[in-house]
């Protein structure tokens, strides 16, 4: 499996910066996500995941996103559905939120995502 | 001689200015105070015609004067059809179906529309608006009115000569009009202190009276008491403005509501009371825009109590038929307004007691101290 | 004599900037299914093939905030505006004096109002006091009035109001015991045209996404705090687009 790395831009959309690492196992996703074609860019991420977890290695999916417009709550709703049954099914699954706890929208939207998955997620503040 | 004729011209230039124009040092129009403060604060007075004391007084004279038709033999005043006790317009004791007949004979085509706070309405007079500051018309050919500046119709000053020339009112002469007013003396130093001259013409004539008619202001119903905590009201009023501003009988969307306390929103909407608009005169014949086919102004609900009947033809006599064609009536076209949603299934479908309640705040707008301010009635 | 041609230059280049520095502000444009949004016109179908025509679409938008691309935040305190699909000058803002968008990387607003802004009577004048919301479901104002007409599975002509603003949580009694302010903040990259940072509404994306409508389920929305919640997710997304 290939990693994948985008650099994170601010040019007219948002692109956050993702690392996904074969190798050790670590999913990074970090900036702000607001796209111009929200599933074009995630379709690839989802499927690298779907992918990973055919390998029964653990995963650590490591998010630091500070803002995501609609359609990137969706994606990533797919992605931590994805790492929940990965769990269900015996994988070992460990999500962490990187946030700064004054911004209670985003306390809300991770509460939310724990809420909708069942997933445990720590919020880890920085 | 030549003494006695400079004294003689002195003279006559003496008796001249006294006659014509009292010292300009006397002309002091002081402004006539609204003094509604929780109303809005935009007025729809025209530069031109600022409103004074001495101008809304000489309107109220003009206003009950039946010399204004100009026809001694068919004497009409404004007051003659919109009357006080009917928060000016003409009731139903005269003409059962609130439409008056005019001089002529000839039925005014719709019923009227009350005369208060009209100086808030900055969307336009008459039942489709047509009197307003964008309308372009000068004059009327149907009425026999050459296009001039001074007949416009742009604003309540423009429904003066159009109520003097139309068939259906006083169907009257607008120059024997100013003649008549000008022979009574009375008037010189009322006109003189209301604009500074003591000439008078339809243009000074409709400018006072359309000041009086902005003075009459009403805003101490029984509900204002309410506002202002000095009243209760009862449980089945409380019960009724529950109903109207919420969607259940949804009235506030088109009526206002506390916060909109002329209880109307001064729009025009097509309210799902006809499927058929052939030779309608609403609003779309004012914009001719067809999607306002059917559209009329919404009225004020304030001394809803006193102004049946009620709708542009005052189709129904009672409030109770009002509601009863809210409540089950409501027909569809393709012109009902996007904000009547109860259109969607006929109406509000509320029971008797809903209606009860409705029916009992309504009847807290009233304003009797409206109806029996002097300030508003015949002077003469 | 070479150095002053060139300060000539040089002032010239700063006057001409100087000069060149026009106001700035925001520019409201409306769209339909990706389209300039035609009123009116009954063309447009939602994701659940219901036929609609937009009539009506006013909202209020609060407390603007510019963020830079060094991540400096300006906000204006206070900023309130009222856009009405309908009347043109309110399609423009000019939210202060000094507004500047140079180096903007984003906008943030709330829509609608925040609990302390959302006060009943503050608006005496139209067109904003017609969007008052009634004491008994909250008081305040109204953040958005968006007005359809749709044509229901027997091709009759209905309507349908989405209406947001304070919602209620009712007891057993139907009485409300609880409000809910609905207002939200949206971040979205700064689109620029001219001196004017572009807020789009796209109105078919308040009833198609996240969430399809179907409008017959309702006819109004103002006591239905579910509803409401629903829609401000759509309402969220289309001022995304």
């Amino acid at each position: 499996m290939e990693n994948i790395h985008i650099p994170g831009s601010h040019d007219g959309y948002f692109v956050p910066t993702v690392d996904f690492n074969y190798q050790n196992g670590v999913c990074e996703i970090s900036g702000e996500s607001f796209l111009e074609e929200t599933n074009v860019f995630y379709a690839p991420l989802i499927a690298w995941i779907r992918d990973y977890t055919k390998t029964g290695l653990p995963l650590i999916f490591n998010c630091k996103l500070t803002y995501f417009n609609t359609s990137s709550t969706k994606s990533l709703l797919d992605i931590f559905k994805l790492l929940k049954k990965y769990e269900l099914e015996g994988g070992q699954v460990t999500v962490n939120w990187y946030y700064d706890n004054e911004d209670l929208d985003l306390e809300e939207a991770i509460q939310d995502y724990i809420n909708d998955t069942g997933l445990t997620i720590n919020m880890i503040n920085f | 001689m030549k003494t006695f004729f400079i004294f003689l011209l002195y003279s006559s230039c003496f008796l001249l200015s006294c006659a014509t124009q009292p010292s300009k040092m006397s002309f002091k129009p002081i402004p006539y105070d609204i003094g509604v403060p929780f109303f809005p604060d935009s007025m729809n007075i025209p530069e031109n015609n600022p409103m004074t004391v001495d101008g809304v007084r000489l309107g109220r004279y003009l206003f009950y004067d039946e010399r204004l038709s100009g026809n001694p033999s068919k004497p009409m005043s404004c007051a003659t059809c919109h009357k006080q006790e009917h928060s000016f317009e003409c009731g139903m004791e005269v003409f059962s179906d609130g439409r008056p007949i005019g001089n002529s004979g000839k039925k005014t085509p719709n019923v009227m529309l009350p005369l208060i706070n009209l100086v808030w309405n900055n969307s336009g007079y008459f039942w489709n608006g047509l009197i307003n500051k964008d309308n372009p018309q000068l004059g009327s050919e149907k009425y026999g009115v050459k296009p001039d500046s001074v007949f416009n119709m742009t604003n309540i000053e423009s429904t003066v000569w159009m109520a003097i020339r139309a068939p259906h009112e006083m169907d009257g002469d607008i120059s024997q009009a100013v003649k008549m007013i000008k022979k009574d003396n009375f008037y010189r130093e009322l006109f003189f202190k209301a604009f500074g001259t003591t000439e008078i013409n339809i243009d000074l004539i409709s400018k006072a009276i359309a000041q009086f008619i902005r003075s009459l202001v009403s805003f101490e119903s029984q509900f204002d008491q309410f506002m202002a905590g000095k009243i209760q009201l009862t449980e089945s009023q409380m019960r009724g403005l529950m109903l109207f501003t919420t969607e259940g009988a949804d009235c506030f969307h088109c009526h206002g509501s506390p916060a909109l306390p002329l209880w109307t929103t001064n729009m025009f909407m097509n309210n799902a009371k006809d499927v058929d608009f052939e030779g309608q005169n609403d609003r779309s014949v004012v914009t001719k825009n067809p999607m306002d086919k059917g559209k009329y102004r919404v009225p004020t609900l304030r001394n809803i109590e006193y102004t049946a009947p009620y709708m542009h033809d005052g189709r129904f006599k009672t409030l109770d038929e009002v509601l009863e064609f809210y409540n089950n009536g409501l027909k569809r076209s393709p012109y009902i307004d996007p904000l009547s949603i109860n259109t969607n299934h006929g109406g509000m479908h509320l029971t008797d007691n809903d209606l009860k309640d409705l029916k009992a705040f309504l009847l807290t707008l009233s304003d009797t101290a409206f109806i029996h301010d002097k300030r508003y009635s015949n002077p003469w | 004599m070479t150095k002053s041609i060139i300060g000539l230059i040089l002032f010239c280049l700063v006057c001409f900037r100087v000069s060149a520095q026009t106001k700035d502000g925001i520019k409201f444009t409306f769209t339909c299914q990706d389209k300039a949004l035609k009123l009116n016109e009954m063309i447009y179908y939602s994701s659940n093939k219901q036929s609609y025509k937009v009539c009506q679409c006013q909202f209020f938008l609060s407390n603007i905030e510019i963020i830079y691309k060094d991540k400096k935040r300006k906000k204006i305190e206070n900023s309130i505006h009222y856009t009405d699909i309908e009347i043109p000058k309110s399609l423009v803002w000019y939210p202060e004096n000094g507004f500047n968008l140079e180096n903007a990387d984003s906008l943030e607003f709330t829509f609608g109002f925040d609990s302390t802004q959302n006060r009943s009577y503050r608006f005496k004048n139209p067109p904003e006091n017609l969007m008052f919301w009634p004491d008994y479901l909250g008081g305040g104002y109204h953040y958005m009035k968006t007005n359809i007409l749709y044509l229901d599975k027997d091709n009759n002509i209905n309507a349908f109001n989405c209406h947001i603003g304070r919602g209620q949580i009712y007891n057993s009694e139907n009485k409300p015991i609880k409000y809910i302010d609905n207002d939200f903040r949206i971040k979205i990259p700064i689109k620029r045209v001219d001196n004017f940072a572009v807020i789009n509404l796209d109105i078919s994306t308040i009833f198609d996404y996240p969430n399809a409508v179907l409008f017959s389920d309702y006819g109004g929305i103002m006591n239905n705090q579910k509803a409401m919640k629903m829609f401000c997710e759509n309402i969220k997304a289309a001022f995304e687009k």
